[in-house]
């Protein structure tokens, strides 16, 4: 029974949605291919831009909305507003009524969401594909006729600040990386999470909402990504009915830089938790940089595989830990690196963050054998070809690539990236970002 | 000529104008729009069952081959007939024990090593338990088929209990239960489960206090006993889907599977003849055949089947769990419900759905979430075991609002089970509508089928063609039939209901309503 692992690998997963990781190729494998990854790409006179992807076997059609606003475009005072804005644009507009954007979609047996992350929103229609203008018409309605009626706007914050409830404040690790993200980030929006703090939420208002969607939701701050049994001319020929008329606007961003960190932030939070737990956070650049291919074989080599270094000798060895993991966040703002363990107990926490630095330590000064590197660039590959059995993933890949970097050949390079990986490119890697200069560690300790 | 020229320039303008004006006009949004795109009606779906072969090896393990030459890729997914039914209150939690052992070394791999193939060989394999059996599932590229199938086989036949890091282990392991105790899902789970299935092995595993008292009686001496006793071919069944040859995975099954079980002399004299497969009727036997064989040890496993006692006890019954840092009210209401062979299981399930089924348009998500704005999510679930189920509903609110919104949840249940908001004929539509619509996205997969097909066939004792049987069924149901069902089986006043929040907050709000709530501290 390891629940409590069990649920801390999911708040990790949460944390981690839209987050991808395909970028792998064939490496000196035995008579392997990899199917290649074909779409459609059309691009709107107003800046709309449109991804096909072509899937005959099931009569099922995916149509989603991405926008390129999350809450890493917030300003002080509003933290959360593009997560509670993505909860209003189901309040109605001008024609369909309140919720009614789930009645219709049910009514033709699909179903429908809508998701936020800190660099973009996003909403989908998964529809019998006969039903695909529905959706374009209803997502058109909604990028330009919003309506927001104030009493139902407060009883849906209402719900947000419930949300934020579950998702946060009950969550020991998902409360501790709040603030843990906070300490790390003093100026730029990664400060706050993307639900935002609660008294923020509690102070965002109607006129706020509606300025924030005037803002950032025009077609040429969008995306739309089609996937499954569709035709990419139709697609075209209804976005060009539904969205052709729209005009393009200037999106003016916020423009928050993070003064670079001269030293080590520490900080200790006391919890209900009867493990304490160790969390690091290291910084790094824009989720399209050269280097992320490196961070990331750098996170498996040293504590995500089975093999890695910080398993083999801090749990399977010495005995010190419980679990070990870490994960990167790739956004079109440089992100971070969580690195993150849970000691056997309180006694030895501080023991355990000198042995994980012992491995870093011996890790760039000893090198990395070549069958660690071997076995990154397999799990990579079969992530990579396992990934292909659902195209609606395949296609949400190509998505955020192009919402954050507008390259929808990311994936592309990042395979020629991994195919050239040497062991000293994530010695490097280790040695320009995982210094302690550029670590915030928060220990989470039991309360009593 | 001149003229016919400027005429014909002039019907190209204009005909571009009108094009034009057509391409870009600004579409008029309207309900009749919206309605006019929203008719629609899906097919009745038909899961095509992908061609198989059914192996049955002489010491009784079953095996479905599929081939899918899409992707080169290899997945398995197999069942153990058992589960955790068969574990006793001293030793409660030794299923999990022995597969978290089984997972992480063999007779041949200790754990460093088991780790090094996996990652080396891109593999990965692995034990999980349920109440009625044991599941796994794994999957490799097809270019390392043999390394996976041949670690499979070492997982299952030759796993090694008293392995090294058996302490490391169970020291997790406790530190585990010791934190659940710290976290609100799992205390919920715990007070909801152990008063639902009271002293039966279903209750176990939720049960932190049991599994934290049974943990130092496991030894690796009773995980090798409880191994012996519960895991043999003759109660494993599994599926191969993937970029396989059907004969050539035949043969490797049977070299590494044919011995499982067998008596060692047997196997010694096995190993020394040749091991190709012989003529295909005399390798395909039945069960009962394989039974027969002399050679195989004592492979039947006793499947227990205790009984799960009702307890009217739980009825209305509320328990508040105290936890002092929780900012939420976390919600468990249900009770005792039907086991597998429920009668009108699909009818219920699909009226359910209407009450509670968890998308924004149920019942529950319209009174809780759009009309009140009390929670962020509310789902009422059916679930079925062997040996008896358990209706719940489950959600959050805040604090102040935990009094309503239970109060909210029954009345909802009771407006359709006293008819006074009887479920419509379009609401069913629209469940039956989308059921039709993602059927077949959930069985997209071969490896999705075979797994339905085994499960209904060989677990369940049911038609090969259950799956389209299934969707037949729910198509003819009706609005009155459903109306009938959820009246017959939903019991408002049977709810058993767990809380886990502040009790400062929570417990005033019954106190005034004058209902009995019992508190519980937690250690």
């Amino acid at each position: 029974m390891r629940k409590f692992f069990k649920i801390l690998l999911l708040s990790l997963l949460l944390i981690l949605f839209g987050v991808s990781s395909i970028y792998a190729q064939q490496l000196n494998q035995k008579e392997l291919f990899i199917p290649k990854l074909d779409y459609s790409h059309f691009k709107l006179d107003n800046g709309l831009e449109i991804y096909v992807f072509e899937d005959h076997k099931i009569p099922l059609a995916k149509f989603s909305i991405w926008y390129k606003v999350g809450s890493i475009d917030e300003p002080e005072g509003i933290s959360g507003i593009s997560h509670l804005l993505e909860h209003t644009m189901f309040l109605g507009t001008e024609s369909l009524a309140k919720d009614q954007v789930h009645q219709l979609i049910k009514s033709v047996g699909g179903s429908n969401n809508a998701g936020t992350y800190y660099d973009y929103t996003t909403y989908y229609e998964e529809i019998p594909s006969a039903k695909l203008e529905l959706a374009m018409a209803i997502e058109a309605d909604r990028m330009r006729n919003l309506k927001v009626n104030p009493e139902e706007f407060y009883r849906e914050r209402e719900v947000v600040k419930q949300e934020r409830r579950m998702r946060v404040e009950n969550n020991i690790f998902s409360s501790s990386l709040e603030e843990i993200q906070a300490e790390a980030f003093k100026e730029s929006p990664l400060h706050h999470q993307v639900i935002g703090w609660m008294e923020d939420i509690n102070n965002i208002t109607v006129e706020d909402i509606r300025d924030y969607y005037t803002r950032y939701y025009a077609p040429n701050n969008g995306v739309m990504v089609v996937s499954g049994d569709v035709d990419p001319q139709e697609v075209h020929t209804l976005a060009q009915k539904y969205y052709g008329s729209y005009q393009p606007q200037e999106i003016k961003r916020l423009e928050a830089i993070e003064p670079e960190q001269k030293s080590e932030r520490i900080i200790k939070l006391k919890k209900m938790t009867q493990v304490p737990i160790i969390a690091m956070l290291y910084k790094i650049p824009k989720g399209d940089h050269p280097d992320m291919v490196a961070i990331n074989a750098l996170l498996d080599i040293l504590v995500n595989n089975s093999t890695s270094r910080v398993k083999t000798e801090l749990q399977q060895k010495k005995r010190m830990i419980l679990e070990a993991g870490g994960f990167t966040v790739g956004l079109r703002k440089p992100g971070y690196a969580l690195l993150y363990t849970v000691p056997m107990s309180e006694g030895i926490v501080y023991d355990v963050r000198y042995d994980f630095d012992q491995e870093l330590e011996k890790l760039i000064e000893q090198g990395i054998k070549e069958n660690e590197l071997k076995i990154v660039k397999k799990r990579v590959l079969k992530d990579l070809i396992f990934s292909q059995k659902d195209i609606s993933s395949a296609a949400d890949t190509v998505a955020t690539s192009v919402v954050r970097y507008n390259d929808p050949t990311l994936y592309q390079k990042n395979i020629q990236r991994l195919k050239n990986l040497t062991t000293k490119d994530i010695i490097r890697v280790a040695q320009k970002y995982f210094v302690r200069d550029n670590r915030t560690i928060g220990y989470i300790l039991p309360k009593n | 000529m001149k003229k016919l020229i400027i005429g014909i320039m002039l019907l190209v303008v204009l005909f571009q104008v009108v094009y034009s004006e057509a391409a870009f006009a600004e579409v008029e949004y309207s309900q009749e729009l919206f309605e006019s795109l929203a008719v629609n009606k899906n097919k009745v779906p038909h899961i095509e069952i992908p061609d198989y072969k059914r192996i049955e090896l002489e010491n009784g393990l079953i095996v479905y081959l599929v081939e899918d030459h899409q992707l080169p890729i290899i997945e398995i997914k197999g069942y153990i007939n058992g589960g955790r039914r068969q574990e006793t209150k001293e030793l409660a939690g030794i299923s999990s024990f022995m597969v978290e052992m089984m997972n992480t070394g063999t007779k041949h791999f200790n754990e460093k090593e088991m780790a090094n193939y996996k990652d080396i060989n891109g593999i990965d394999f692995a034990f999980g338990v349920s109440n009625d059996y044991l599941s796994f599932a794994g999957s490799a590229l097809s270019t390392d088929t043999d390394e996976l199938i041949s670690l499979m086989a070492e997982m299952l036949e030759e796993p090694k209990f008293n392995a090294n890091h058996f302490t490391r282990v169970k020291q997790e392991l406790y530190r585990g239960l010791v934190q659940a105790k710290t976290q609100e899902s799992s205390l919920l789970d715990m007070y909801f489960y152990k008063n639902i299935y009271k002293n039966h092995p279903y209750s176990f595993d939720d049960d932190i206090d049991l599994n934290i008292a049974a943990l130092s009686n496991i030894t690796p001496e009773r995980l090798e006993s409880f191994y012996d006793k519960n895991i043999s071919p003759a109660n494993t069944i599994f599926a191969i889907v993937g970029d396989l040859d059907t004969k050539q995975m035949e043969q490797m099954l049977y070299n590494y599977f044919n011995q499982w079980g067998m008596i060692e002399e047997d196997k010694e004299q096995e190993s020394t003849e040749n091991k190709q497969l012989k003529d295909k009727e005399s390798e395909v036997k039945s069960q009962e055949e394989a039974k027969e064989k002399s050679k195989y040890q004592d492979i039947e496993v006793e499947i227990k089947k205790p009984i799960v006692e009702i307890d009217r006890e739980n009825y209305g019954k509320i328990i508040l769990v105290n936890k002092p840092d929780a900012t939420q009210a976390k919600i468990k209401m249900g009770y005792n419900f039907f086991d597998n062979s429920f009668k009108d299981r699909i009818d219920f399930t699909m009226a359910n759905i209407v009450y509670g089924g968890g998308d924004f348009e149920s019942r529950l998500m319209n009174k809780l979430r759009t009309e009140k704005g009390f929670v962020y999510g509310i789902a009422a679930n059916d679930q079925y075991n062997e040996l008896g189920g358990a209706y719940y509903i489950s959600t959050e609110v805040k604090p102040e609002n935990t009094y309503q919104a239970i109060e909210g949840i029954k009345e909802e249940m009771s407006l359709i089970k006293n008819g006074e908001k009887k479920i419509k004929e379009d609401e069913l539509f629209k469940i039956i509508n989308l059921y039709n619509a993602f059927f077949p996205k959930s069985y997209k997969s071969k490896l999705s089928v075979i797994n339905r097909v085994i499960r209904d066939v060989e677990l369940q004792g049911r038609d090969i063609d259950y799956i389209n049987k299934v969707i037949e069924e729910y198509n003819q149901l009706s609005a009155s039939k459903a109306q009938e069902v959820f009246a017959e089986y939903s019991y408002p006043q049977r709810f058993l209901t767990v809380i886990v929040g502040r009790k400062e907050e929570i417990l005033p709000q019954f106190e005034e309503q004058e209902v009995d709530i019992e508190v519980v501290e937690i250690n």
